[in-house]
């Protein structure tokens, strides 16, 4: 699944890319993301994303590894397992920040892979699910900075 | 593998509703023929099950002048042989009769069809042009809802986790409306599936149209767009607009790529099928029948 979008937001680039270092503020952005921690300070994080499609309810505690930071721009691997479901969850997210006449422009390009027993729902419902979980994180993140 | 579980038996709605208000996480159980899927594969565990199957009001079908109440624990293969289904409203029956396998038909019930909302599935789309409504009812009382507001997205319901769907009604269709079903799928679990009907006038002019798609959206929908573009037309005039109605009815659907086939194509898929049912549509207000017939694909 590869989820791209960009969002305006109203808040400047310097706002932003604080935003995006900002745990628990990412802990509230994130949908279903709980229990996040940081691991070494702008390097590694472990968090736990709960997720439900239906009636399956899955829970995957993620290793999240920055692979990349340069100005306005970060990149990141997250990768989990979630043992009761026999499923492992693999994701590539690219974020960037620039200015605009907004105040700033966030890119999100997500990419993921779900892996075992869950892989059986079919990638459609999974590749909404991502759509539905960046375009929320969205609406959260615009929420918290305050338009 | 089946993991240990507590089987609980109610007899009456009101035992399940309130075996269902204590153990909101339990699962319910009819046919099973989604849910233990599920169960074996370990994508759900479980720690209650309500067999529902044993409640005698949950399996009622009941025809008269304010429609068909199919209730939740009809099986297809029950809907597909019953006399007054097939007499009265034999697209259902018709439908029924193709709805997976005899084996899944045999023990999978209408509701659990429509709780489960598992997107390739036929019943909540031909259900659509029925304009049907569904009963959920908890240890709080009822509410019915339209079956349009029910399904919200694959596996997604309006349900709440301490309700029961006790049963769906259709709504009969005004005189001189026919309707066709038009599914198309490689697979076990269809493609693609359409629903159309017409409603003439005594000079042939359409009066109503109800055009539902399923499958390749979320959920299953109404195409309000395409419906209008018939609307008024005279019936020896809809040939000439099926093009047309294809196109609008593929502008309509949000498709994803999956094992199905890409978006692209089953945005086409669309588009020929809603033609093809149009086409089919006509044949049958004429009465005519249906002749025509397409590879992997089910004209009922």
């Amino acid at each position: 699944m590869r989820v791209v979008r960009e969002v305006a937001l109203a808040a400047p680039v310097e706002r932003v890319w604080r935003a995006l270092w900002d745990v628990p503020r990412m802990v509230a952005c994130v949908p279903g993301c709980v229990e996040a921690l940081e691991v070494e300070p702008r390097r590694r994080y472990e968090a736990r994303l709960s997720q439900r499609v239906g009636p399956i309810a899955l829970s995957v505690p993620l290793d999240i590894r920055v692979t990349e930071e340069a100005p306005g721009r970060l990149a990141l691997e997250a990768r989990g397992r979630d043992g009761r479901l026999a499923t492992e969850v693999h994701m590539s997210v690219r974020l960037g920040v620039e200015a605009a006449e907004s105040g700033s422009r966030l890119t999100v390009e997500a990419e993921g892979r779900v892996l075992g027993t869950l892989g059986a729902l079919g990638a459609s419902v999974i590749q909404r699910r991502a759509e539905e979980l960046v375009d929320e994180f969205a609406a959260r993140l615009r929420g918290e900075l305050g338009g | 593998m089946l993991r240990s579980f507590e089987l609980h038996r109610p007899s009456t709605i009101a035992e399940a509703s309130a075996l269902l208000a204590a153990r909101p996480d339990a699962a319910l159980y009819a046919g099973g023929t989604e849910l233990l899927l599920l169960m074996k594969s370990g994508l759900m565990r479980p720690a209650d099950v309500i067999d529902v199957k044993r409640i005698p009001d949950l399996g009622g079908l009941v025809d008269d002048a304010s429609g068909l109440a199919i209730g939740a624990t009809v099986t297809h293969r029950m809907l597909e042989r019953s006399a007054a289904v097939r007499a009265r409203w034999p697209l259902v029956a018709g439908v029924a009769a193709h709805v997976a396998n005899v084996r899944v038909r045999n023990v999978g019930t209408v509701g659990g069809n429509l709780a489960f909302a598992d997107p390739h599935s036929d019943l909540a789309t031909l259900f659509l042009v029925f304009d049907a409504t569904v009963r959920l009812v908890s240890a709080d009382g009822s509410r019915e809802l339209a079956l349009a507001d029910f399904v919200r997205g694959p596996y997604e319901t309006a349900r709440r986790p301490d309700e029961i769907l006790d049963r769906v009604r259709l709504l009969p269709w005004p005189s001189r409306t026919g309707g066709v079903y038009v599914k198309f799928g490689l697979h076990e679990r269809p493609t693609l599936g359409v629903a159309l009907a017409l409603t003439l006038d005594g000079g042939d002019r359409v009066t109503a149209v109800r055009l539902a798609v399923g499958c390749v959206s979320p959920r299953p929908h109404r195409v309000v767009t395409a419906e209008r573009a018939l609307t008024g037309q005279r019936l020896d005039a809809l040939s000439g607009l099926a093009d047309d109605f294809g196109a609008l009815a593929a502008s309509a659907v949000n498709p994803v790529s999956d094992l199905h086939g890409s978006a692209d194509y089953k945005r086409e898929l669309t588009r020929v099928f809603a033609r093809r049912a149009l086409i089919a549509s006509v044949a049958r207000a004429d009465g005519l029948a249906l002749g025509a017939s397409y590879p992997h694909a089910i004209v009922v």
